[in-house]
């Protein structure tokens, strides 16, 4: 049953692996991300991580793949992949295959002669009773503690930095100072569309009410600014 | 009198300011030309003056200090140390003996009136200032090599003096002549000077590092010295030579010497001084007759004791010195440009003090030196004097009867010509004649060479003189008269050029001190060498008649009565003549010699310069520029090929772990 | 015949693992859409999990330490998309494309 289990999952999952690889969708490829992702938990259930099954499932399945498909549908310019280069992806073939030698090669040189442990009963009672999780819960807030505030903390910042990062940009419009532009003027407030016009036109991109002119009218400066990107 | 005694104390003390006040009117002329101060050219010529009449007021209190302390002179010298590696500290200082009182005085003195007659004779040059700056400059460079305490301190200033001549000769350096000349005395003196670079490293080698430090013991016995004093050579000598043996000293007193012989133009490495009259007349006067070419005598006087040590040495120099005095007598002969026949004469006249010091007849060369700077600056001053009046024609065919014109000149000349040739109690007549007694004394054939040229010497002088101011005029140029600031130095040349030889001879006038004396005293361990001189004995008597039959020779063929015709002796003596037109072939085979062998190598060491060494430099530069370009490629800044990368490399490392790890 | 090979155990995960990464680094080398060069980043991700917790279970089942490296590697997986979405995306304004050979603000 548990051979069976692996086989049918590990087919499934390096099918699915090649699928987002090559299919030429980028949006197939993240339906064939998801399949990966959800065959994966059933290795971790053969080796008795069902907590981790189920954050995997939550996480990567669910959580990862949403996202990914959200940036797909933000960078929505293409949804069909160009071909890429056949000598590029040669190259990679030889690298890839040389890597994955090499790997394997490791593999059996370092581990022909694994030291198999076998549980005690009294472990596996647990485990059949309660789950690993307790187990895990246990480990993560004695042993593990600080790696797992860190961890925390490092999610956070992720996110902020994230938001910060994918936000519009950092100008008097996002602070409140300024009105709001329109969609066409957007790529004008990016960091570079500021430089660009620094340079070229000798003033930076910010404008000071009373004391620019452009400020002043505030509907023409938009056309104006428009007008010269 | 006791603010006298005290400013003439102060004076003493401060001699090193003799050097300084040159320096100083140096930078403030050429600082002063950059800021376009000096409207007024006079005014370089006013502070270069002035700077070396402070000099001379210094020079004339050393004078009655060192004669207020009887013979036995007591020398002063202060060092200061400005680089101190281990045993070797280098030192500038001063140090005021005889020798250098004597050196001074003379410089200062001729100096100052050489630039008061350069006034006009530079009137109407466009670099008048300029000229005063390296006047000024060349003063300083030579009063420093004057008051030097040591060896390393001479060699600098030794190169100092080098460089003011060179920019001198050449001051007209738009005339290819004379940047040539310039270039060659400069090569000329490299040659010399690097001689004596390494004669005075063999020193501080057997001194120093093969000879057990010496200096240390001898400096923390003597605290007033210095590393490589003068003084200390009279103990360092011996020591070197009880520890090398003979031969070894020669060679390291010839290396010396090398310095010697080409400043003061001695045989081998002679040939600068003729072309260096391409400079102005001046230049040549102060430079090239009175001072710098001194400078190699007074060095041999600096390093006497080395020389007193290795009696090979001594013969070498005799020998070098002699046969310079002889060469150059029998060039000058020949002349027919003024200025080339007086600048052979200096060079027969430094030949003749450097056989003095060879023979070791000391006081006398240096006598020799001290007289010899009056009347040839003077001479060479009646010549520019001369050339001046005559348009800058220096070819004595085209001149004659200028005593009418030039009636200053033309006696003062005639003086500083019957100086030179030793007629009749003049300066020349004393220090010349003492150098034949010392020769007499050391060796037969130097004393009859020498007696030979005196009569040459007498010949060729008054020939000049016969030629230039005596017969008819023979030139077109319009004859100009005489600029009294030219005249003035001439006529107070000639005091000293007639009489300082009888003065401090020491037997006209008992009661005076004679030079002789004083001078001999100087270098400790060398003992009164003061030869049993007597003016009315065989030696002077035969010099005089010698000189009287030069006299007589050139007065018949060159006179206003021209009596014989001097072609016949040309005819008859061909081969002589042309060895003397021809400058003995010197300037052949030295071209000859550069032409075949410096060049080739010169060439072969080019293109191994151009090939090889280039190549090296350009191949590197080549190598780091296409790797350069080439590593540039990598740099594509797309991020898979950076990951490609680093797979590699881990692929490659994982190899490596497997080999090594397993 | 011999099916034993069929019995699973350390090697068969961490063969799994092997390919899951050979794949997913196959993917970040080719792909010309950075997208999908970060889904290949998740994919090598998961088959680094598979071995941790493999290892875990095979050579030291009663500590769990193994799940723990798994759950913070997850973590900074997570972090790491969000932030690699972030930067895409603003990246994507200022290019207009997501083509990884576009991105050569590296070099200058």
């Amino acid at each position: 049953m548990e051979n069976l289990i692996f086989w049918v999952f590990a087919a499934v999952s390096v099918l699915a692996a090649i699928g987002v690889v090559f299919h030429r969708s980028i949006v197939y490829s993240a339906l064939f991300l998801l399949a990966v992702f959800s065959s994966i938990p059933a290795f971790f259930l053969l080796n008795n991580a069902d907590f981790l099954a189920i954050a995997q499932m939550v996480v990567y399945a669910v959580g990862m793949t949403i996202v990914m498909l959200f940036g797909i549908m933000f960078t929505r310019e293409k949804f069909m992949e160009e071909e890429p280069g056949r000598r590029q992806r040669f190259y990679a073939f030889v690298l890839i295959a040389g890597f994955s030698l090499a790997l394997l090669l490791a593999a059996g040189a370092f581990y022909t002669q694994y030291q198999v442990v076998t549980p005690g009963s009294a472990f596996i009672a647990t485990i059949q009773q309660d789950g690993s999780t307790g187990l895990l819960g246990a480990l993560i807030f004695q042993k593990y503690l600080l790696p797992f505030e860190i961890a925390s903390v490092l999610l956070l910042v992720a996110m902020v930095g994230a938001i910060i990062i994918a936000k519009k940009s950092f100008t008097e419009e996002s602070a409140g100072l300024k009105y709001p532009v329109s969609e066409k003027e957007y790529i004008n407030e990016t960091a570079e569309g500021m430089l660009k016009e620094y340079y070229e036109m000798g003033r930076p991109g910010s404008k000071i009410p009373g004391v620019d002119k452009a400020a002043d009218e505030p509907e023409k400066t938009d056309n104006e600014m428009a007008g010269v990107q | 009198m006791t603010d006298m005694a005290q400013s003439a104390g102060w004076l003493i003390d401060n001699i090193w300011m003799v050097p300084v006040y040159p320096l100083i009117a140096t930078v403030l002329i050429i600082l002063g030309r950059g800021l376009n101060l000096y409207k007024i050219k006079e005014l370089s010529m006013s502070l270069t003056v002035l700077s070396t009449f402070c000099g001379l007021i210094h020079a004339l209190f050393a004078l009655q200090w060192m004669f207020g302390q009887g013979e036995h002179v007591v020398p002063i010298e202060q060092n200061y140390v400005w680089l101190s590696a281990g045993a070797i500290q280098l030192s500038m200082g001063y140090l005021l003996d005889s020798m250098s009182v004597m050196m001074l005085f003379v410089v200062t003195f001729v100096s100052l009136l050489i630039q008061i007659y350069t006034h006009g004779y530079m009137k109407h040059d466009a670099g008048y200032s300029k000229f005063y700056a390296y006047l000024a400059l060349f003063n300083f460079s030579m009063l420093g090599l004057v008051l030097s305490t040591n060896l390393f301190q001479i060699y600098v200033f030794w190169e100092l003096v080098g460089v003011s001549s060179y920019l001198l000769i050449g001051f007209w350096f738009t005339r290819p002549s004379a940047a040539k000349a310039a270039v060659k005395a400069f090569m000329m003196n490299r040659v010399g000077d690097f001689g004596f670079l390494v004669g005075i490293l063999t020193l501080v080698y057997f001194t120093v590092i093969d000879g057990g430090n010496w200096w240390q013991q001898h400096l923390a016995a003597n605290p007033d010295q210095a590393f490589l004093s003068f003084r200390a050579l009279g103990d360092a000598a011996p020591y070197i030579m009880e520890n090398v043996g003979p031969l070894i000293f020669a060679i390291m007193a010839l290396l010396i010497f090398m310095g010697p012989m080409a400043k003061s133009a001695q045989l081998p490495l002679h040939t600068w001084l003729p072309d260096a009259m391409e400079g102005p007349t001046p230049i040549s006067a102060l430079i090239h007759a009175a001072t710098m070419v001194a400078a190699g005598v007074y060095l041999v006087g600096r390093t006497y004791p080395i020389f007193m040590e290795s009696s090979s040495a001594m013969v070498i120099v005799a020998v070098l010195g002699t046969a310079t005095a002889l060469v150059a007598a029998t060039i000058a002969v020949t002349q027919v440009d003024i200025k080339k026949a007086l600048a052979y004469s200096t060079m027969s006249q430094l030949g003749y003090m450097v056989a003095a010091m060879g023979v070791g007849a000391f006081s006398a060369g240096l006598f020799h030196l001290f007289t010899h700077a009056f009347f040839k600056a003077m001479l060479f001053l009646c010549s520019g004097s001369v050339i001046h009046a005559c348009e800058d024609e220096q070819d004595m065919r085209k001149m004659g009867g200028l005593m009418k014109k030039l009636p200053v000149t033309g006696w003062t000349y005639l003086a500083g010509t019957v100086a030179i040739s030793g007629l009749a109690y003049t300066s020349g007549f004393w220090s010349k004649d003492e150098i034949l007694v010392g020769a007499h004394d050391y060796s037969q054939i130097i004393y009859y060479v020498l007696l030979f040229t005196a009569g040459l010497t007498s010949f060729y002088m008054f020939r000049t003189y016969f030629m230039t101011f005596l017969g008819k005029y023979r030139g077109e140029a319009h004859v100009h008269h005489e600029d009294p600031v030219m005249v003035t130095p001439l006529a107070i040349l000639a005091i000293p050029s007639l009489f300082i030889g009888a003065l401090l001879s020491g037997i006209v006038f008992p009661g005076w001190p004679a030079f002789s004396q004083y001078i001999a005293y100087h270098v400790p361990g060398v003992e009164h060498a003061a030869h049993h001189f007597d003016a009315f004995s065989g030696i002077p008597l035969t010099s005089t008649i010698v000189a009287l039959i030069g006299l007589f020779a050139a007065f018949f063929m060159y006179g206003p009565m021209r009596v014989i015709d001097p072609d016949m002796f040309r005819r008859l003596l061909a081969p002589l003549y042309n060895l003397s037109i021809n400058k003995w072939y010197f300037d052949d085979i030295y071209d000859n010699f550069v032409e075949n062998y410096c060049m080739v190598s010169a060439k072969v060491s080019s293109w191994f310069d151009r090939t090889v060494i280039d190549g090296l430099v350009n191949g590197t530069a080549l190598m780091v520029m296409s790797g350069g370009s080439g590593m540039r490629q990598l740099q594509s800044g797309k991020v898979q090929v950076y990951l490609g990368a680093l797979f590699f490399s881990v692929f490659i490392l994982s190899l490596a772990f497997i080999y090594w790890l397993r | 015949m011999d099916l034993s090979i069929f019995n699973i155990g350390l090697t068969h995960f961490i063969v799994l693992a092997t390919i899951l990464f050979s794949i997913g680094l196959l993917g970040i080398m080719t792909s010309r859409n950075v997208i999908r060069v970060l889904m290949c980043l998740e994919l090598m991700m998961n088959a680094v999990n598979i071995n941790f917790v493999a290892f875990n279970n095979y050579l030291n089942p009663e500590i769990l330490s193994g799940h723990v490296f798994a759950i913070f590697i997850l973590t900074v997986s997570a972090a790491e998309a969000a932030v690699g979405l972030a930067i895409i995306i603003a990246l994507y304004r200022q290019k207009r494309t997501v083509d990884v050979d576009e991105f050569n603000l590296l070099k200058l």
